[in-house]
């Protein structure tokens, strides 16, 4: 079992935020827009400008953080609204507090910084088009399927898998994003899609939760 | 009071279709796909053909190359578009080995005399991968490193050392002696013993030239067929120094001095089980109701067309807009390597269009392996 962590609206100058735990990697996220674009090129005429900034635990942002913003940025583009916004921007922080991996991998920092951006996102009500989760996994060398690894996990197994479906009903729906790395056959690449989409399912009725409690003490929605 | 009806007749403008191709790059797509074409004239699964050549100028290719640093090379040409991959390497101290060493360990009291601990300094479960410098010739001018060169820089690192294709002990340094005690000088293979170890760091430097569409695939080509071409020099210590250090008091091994032979070298041993090719295809949504004005005989191919297709080895503006795509790496041993798909926000991505993605890339995979 994972344990998950959630605390949203925890950053006051931003319009959402939300740290997000789950097992050994922390992520805190921030979600600023729809604003004014800072760089006449970001605007753009028929929709929003996604900037999103990746800031890794230790050290500089690299060309593994690149890839990361240019991975977060295919997630996301098909989830917002973005033509709700045109010529705006939407600016996305993200802090790694604990990464819970070796550099070479990058899936369960991957997949917290989705569901943590999620959350943000919800935070700042920024438009959505359905609710997104996301899931990881690897494959051991038994052929075992383990959702969340841990890092030694990653250090012996033969492949690593991330996945992101969107949610109808609280059900998974459609597959958004994913990305597996190793050594793997078909089936079981289409086992891993449907073990991340049952994880997935699960986690979503802990966030839902979580999410609910969060209006409730929410002042705004008291009328005393 | 006069009323002045002014009427303002609006003119259709007609667009060539590479022209509609830059404005419009999704209409012109849907264009060309409900007639059941693609722009460069292929069909949707075709692929391109591809050439995979060695360019012979490393150091161990030519005599008159000594000097050079490449130790692996290669030339691929798909239609317009050319990529030359260089293979270099640079020499480190592998720290980690070295504190592992037993040997090691004892001199600095990390462990004792009476441990009887066996230490396995060749750790068969790790892999080592390719630094990778991607540069697209784009007639911009601009020498900083684009964001998509720096991701598919990232992404062929990931690849390579996440498929296990070069085993950290292929790049383990053995270091010899020079001897020059006879007069015809040659160098001998007898292991040092020392405390330092070494290995070789990979490098690659990819150059794109006339680039038409995503270049992942053939990055990935040239690269591998460059890997297969590597061969590594014997590195030895440099004997005169050696003895300086032996009789020194300030016994600095930074002061080593290794060299390269210039003649002798050995094959960079791959993993060959692991060696793959990488398709990358769009998935287009075929929406009738962009072409609404097609005439009676074209509808029947519309409604034929009401689904997903693939759309193989994109190419040209209007594809290049295609931002749902699948790329899968296949190895020869029939395993996949790497799958990433996302999406558009579009129709959903069904099994049946993944399967069929995939059967494609086996059968692309078997075609092509043996051209390596």
């Amino acid at each position: 079992m994972s344990s998950i962590n959630i605390n949203t609206g925890i950053l006051e100058q931003v319009d959402g935020s939300c740290i997000f735990q789950i097992n050994s990697t922390k992520i805190i996220s921030s979600v600023t827009g729809p604003i004014e674009s800072s760089r006449i090129k970001n605007e753009i005429p028929t929709r929003a400008y996604l900037d999103i900034n990746i800031i890794p635990e230790k050290g500089v942002s690299s060309t593994r953080e690149s890839l990361l913003e240019t991975k977060l940025n295919k997630i996301l583009k098909p989830m917002i609204n973005l033509n709700l916004y045109p010529r705006q921007s939407i600016q996305i922080v993200i802090q790694v507090l604990k990464s819970g991996e070796f550099r070479d991998y990058s899936i369960t920092e991957l997949s917290t910084i989705v569901n943590c951006v999620y959350i943000s996102l919800l935070n700042s009500g920024i438009s959505l088009k359905s609710s997104f989760l996301s899931s990881c996994c690897v494959i051991l060398q038994n052929n075992e399927i383990k959702l969340n690894p841990t890092i030694d996990d990653l250090k012996s197994c033969k492949s690593n898998h991330i996945a992101v479906f969107n949610l109808k009903n609280a059900k998974t729906d459609e597959l958004i994003y994913c990305d597996s790395l190793g050594s793997f056959s078909d089936d079981q690449f289409f086992k891993v899609l449907n073990y991340c989409a049952t994880d997935i399912e699960h986690n979503n009725e802990f966030i839902r939760k979580s999410i609910a409690n969060t209006i409730e003490k929410d002042y705004i929605w008291k009328f005393q | 009071m006069s009323e002045t009806t002014q009427t303002t007749k609006l003119h259709s403008i007609r667009f060539s279709p590479d022209v509609l191709a830059k404005i419009s790059p999704e209409l012109s797509l849907q264009r060309h796909l409900s007639i059941g074409l693609r722009s460069n004239l292929r069909k949707f699964e075709e692929f391109k053909n591809v050439s995979l050549k060695e360019t012979g100028t490393g150091r161990y290719d030519d005599d008159n190359n000594n000097n050079s640093c490449i130790l692996g090379s290669s030339i691929v040409k798909s239609g317009s578009t050319t990529i030359i991959c260089s293979i270099s390497a640079s020499l480190i101290e592998d720290e980690l080995k070295s504190i592992n060493d037993y040997s090691f360990k004892l001199d600095h009291d990390i462990i004792s005399n009476d441990l009887q601990e066996t230490i396995n300094e060749d750790d068969d479960n790790s892999f080592e991968s390719v630094y990778v410098t991607v540069k697209t010739h784009s007639g911009n001018g601009s020498k900083i490193p684009t964001l998509n060169e720096q991701n598919i820089s990232q992404q062929l690192y990931d690849t390579i050392k996440h498929s296990k294709l070069i085993p950290s002990k292929s790049l383990k340094v053995n270091l010899g002696y020079l001897s020059n005690d006879e007069p015809t000088t040659t160098s001998t293979t007898t292991t040092t013993g020392g405390k330092k170890k070494f290995k070789f760091i990979l490098r690659g430097d990819i150059e794109v030239w006339s680039c038409v569409g995503p270049i992942f695939d053939l990055c990935y080509a040239s690269l591998i067929k460059s890997l297969k071409c590597v061969k590594l020099p014997l590195v030895y210590i440099n004997e005169g120094l050696n003895d300086i250090n032996t009789t020194s008091t300030t016994t600095s091994t930074a002061k080593r001095d290794l060299l390269s032979d210039s003649k002798i070298h050995y094959d960079l041993k791959l993993n060959t089980g692991k060696i793959g090719w990488c398709v990358t295809y769009g998935i287009v949504d075929i929406d009738s109701s962009v072409v609404n004005n097609t005439s009676d005989d074209d509808a029947m191919d519309v409604d034929d067309c009401k689904k997903s297709v693939l759309l193989a080895d994109l190419e040209g503006e209007s594809e290049d807009s295609i931002e749902k795509r699948m790329t899968v790496v296949r190895t020869k041993d029939g395993n996949l390597s790497q799958i990433s798909i996302c999406t558009d926000g579009g129709f959903k991505i069904t099994k049946e269009i993944i399967t069929r993605g995939l059967e494609l890339s086996k059968r692309r995979c078997s075609d092509m392996i043996n051209k390596y």
